[in-house]
């Protein structure tokens, strides 16, 4: 490796705290740090009906909501980018081509996810557990909550992996953000633009810290695992 | 609180299994009524049906007079819940120490901060909680977690407490604790406490009544001595183990009936005349190395097939010398063992009084 090579010059970014890269790195988490917030405030409670619910056709939402999980990315871009442009429903906003509309286009993608690792969660409670906070005569309110702490682990791992889906998202980021330098330039965004033009400095800088938020995702998911799986007395 | 259940049948399973078959259950006020019978017999149904969890297939559960839970519903009435808790036969405590977990309950059930406090202060010494107090849940022992769940329940002070097999699996030393803790309940006569259990002495050292329960119906039940010490069935004479139990017939000889059945033909006191169980508990036959002249009317030789010490009285198995051979027991002390010299092999005789011998419908 010589002193030219890109490497050295990303990590040489990395070290001096570069500002383009700080920049890069505020709004990416920021954006994603929303979206996926936003995601955990409507999927949980979702979450919470569906996993303790005792409701007609049931397992007909917990199915819908799989299978949001499997919509592109790219199609919610596109439903955002109708729904924000200029003749769309919520042109008005003018949030197209603002971080806002990142969040809510990652926020979208999250919610899927987030719910169903949350169902999932939530379902991996011990029943008892659950009949043992009824019958202390508590309503349905302290029953979520003790469903919550209960399954707090895994509801922890779903948040985090819903994280770890929006901040590596490009192309969807792209069609709603306008990859706009200093604006809407995500890491991933800013790692694709980089690497077009050649200046691979950057992208690489850009390319370990998504690569150090994943390793610590991982890590954290790891350390979680056995805590999730175990069940309480 | 007085507790009336009428016809309640519950299902489970695909395709559905009747658990509870129509039962019909009165439980007049405070006190102790267990509630006994073999495995899968619906014991932790009823009880999860009278804490509310699960509304009835068919029938109604009555608090104090007033409609709790109907078939008709899927909910129970407003605020019935409040007024029941059930402590399941295994330990369910949330993630958190084990004063956060009743802390919570208590929370849940309205209870305000002093009030908390002072509650869970109170059970503390009772149930051997101090030093497991501030411990998480996932540190302590399972025994230390069943008294936990217990005291949850105690903590919650409601009308009715249902306690499913609460010293399952519990050392002598907890369920010992566990039973001060319920017998000090039964003292205070302010709680309806329905006991399910396997354990036959813990029924009857705790319970008032005895309601004993078989495919999912209440086949027996009565003040707690009379159902354990004379079972009207032959489901219940297994289940209190009675040791000695024949099929046959009864036969009507004019003065005297006789239960009659291969290598059995035995004086017994019956009304009716016709296929019958005949059950002989063990405690109730005589061991003589010869014949007797007593009241008793049954005389029966052979030889001892085998002896058991292993239980608090010594079981003496005796081969009959009819036809075919018949294998009856009886349970006498160790002093009489070894005062009589009884061994393996002997001839003896056992005797039995004609009232000894309980006979069950077949």
């Amino acid at each position: 490796m010589t002193d030219g090579s890109p490497l050295w010059g990303a990590l040489g970014m990395l070290g001096s705290l570069d500002a383009r890269v700080l920049e890069v790195v505020g709004l990416s988490l920021g954006a994603s740090a929303l979206a996926t917030g936003a995601a955990t405030v409507v999927g949980l409670p979702a979450a919470l009906a569906i996993g303790l619910g005792r409701f007609r056709g049931r397992r007909l939402v917990r199915a819908a909501v799989r299978s949001f999980m499997m919509v592109p990315a790219v199609l919610i871009g596109l439903l955002i980018y109708l729904a924000l442009g200029r003749g769309g429903p919520l042109g008005g906003l003018e949030w197209l081509y603002t971080p806002w509309a990142i969040v809510v286009a990652q926020a979208l993608l999250a919610l899927p996810l987030a719910t169903a690792l949350f169902v999932a969660a939530i379902e991996s409670v011990d029943p008892l557990l659950l009949d043992a906070v009824r019958t202390s005569g508590a309503g349905p309110w302290w029953t979520a909550r003790g469903a919550v702490r209960q399954a707090a682990p895994g509801l922890f791992a779903g948040l985090l992996t819903a994280f770890a889906r929006v901040v590596g998202e490009t192309g969807m980021t792209l069609m709603v953000g306008g990859n706009i330098l200093g604006q809407t330039r995500t890491m991933t965004t800013a790692i694709a633009t980089e690497t077009m033009r050649g200046e691979f400095e950057l992208a690489i800088a850009l390319g370990i810290v998504l690569l150090g938020l994943s390793l610590a995702v991982n890590v954290v998911l790891l350390l979680l695992e056995p805590r999730a799986d175990a069940r309480a007395r | 609180m007085r507790v009336r259940v009428e016809g309640l049948a519950r299902e489970a399973g695909r395709p559905p299994r009747r658990i509870l078959d129509g039962i019909d259950l009165e439980l007049p006020g405070p006190g102790v009524h267990a509630v006994i019978g073999p495995n899968g017999s619906g014991k932790t149904t009823l009880l999860r049906a009278l804490a509310l969890l699960d509304p009835p297939d068919e029938g109604a559960i009555h608090f104090d007079g007033a409609c709790v839970a109907h078939a008709a519903r899927a909910r129970p009435a407003r605020g019935a819940r409040r007024r029941v808790t059930m402590v399941f036969d295994r330990p369910a405590l949330l993630r958190g120490t084990v004063r956060w977990n009743l802390e919570f309950a208590l929370r849940a059930a309205g209870a305000g901060r002093e009030e908390r406090a002072a509650r869970v202060g109170a059970l503390a010494e009772p149930l051997a909680l101090e030093r497991i107090l501030e411990s998480r849940v996932d540190r302590i022992s399972a025994g230390e977690a069943r008294r936990a769940t217990l005291a949850r329940g105690l903590a919650l002070r409601a009308e009715l407490l249902l306690l499913d097999e609460p010293t399952a699996n519990l050392d002598p030393l907890s369920a010992a604790v566990v039973e001060k803790a319920i017998a000090g309940l039964a003292e205070g006569r302010e709680t309806t406490v329905v006991l399910a259990t396997h354990d036959l002495g813990q029924a009857r050292r705790l319970a008032d009544r005895v309601h004993f329960l078989v495919g999912g119906r209440i086949a027996q039940d009565g003040e707690a001595a009379a159902v354990l010490d004379a079972p009207q069935s032959v489901a219940l004479a297994e289940f209190v183990g009675m040791e000695n139990l024949f099929r046959g017939t009864v036969e009507d000889r004019g003065e005297v009936q006789r239960f009659v059945a291969p290598g059995i033909d035995w004086a017994v006191i019956a009304e009716r005349a016709g296929p019958s169980w005949a059950g002989l508990p063990a405690r109730d036959v005589l061991i003589s190395r010869g014949p007797v002249e007593s009241s008793a009317l049954n005389d029966v030789a052979g030889r001892i097939a085998a002896i058991d010490e292993r239980g608090p009285t010594v079981v003496v198995e005796l081969a009959t010398k009819g036809v075919p051979e018949l294998r009856l027991r009886a349970a006498v002390t160790r002093a009489t063992l070894s005062g009589m010299g009884l061994a393996t092999g002997q001839e003896v005789r056992f005797v039995f009084k004609a009232a000894s011998v309980r006979l069950f419908q077949a």
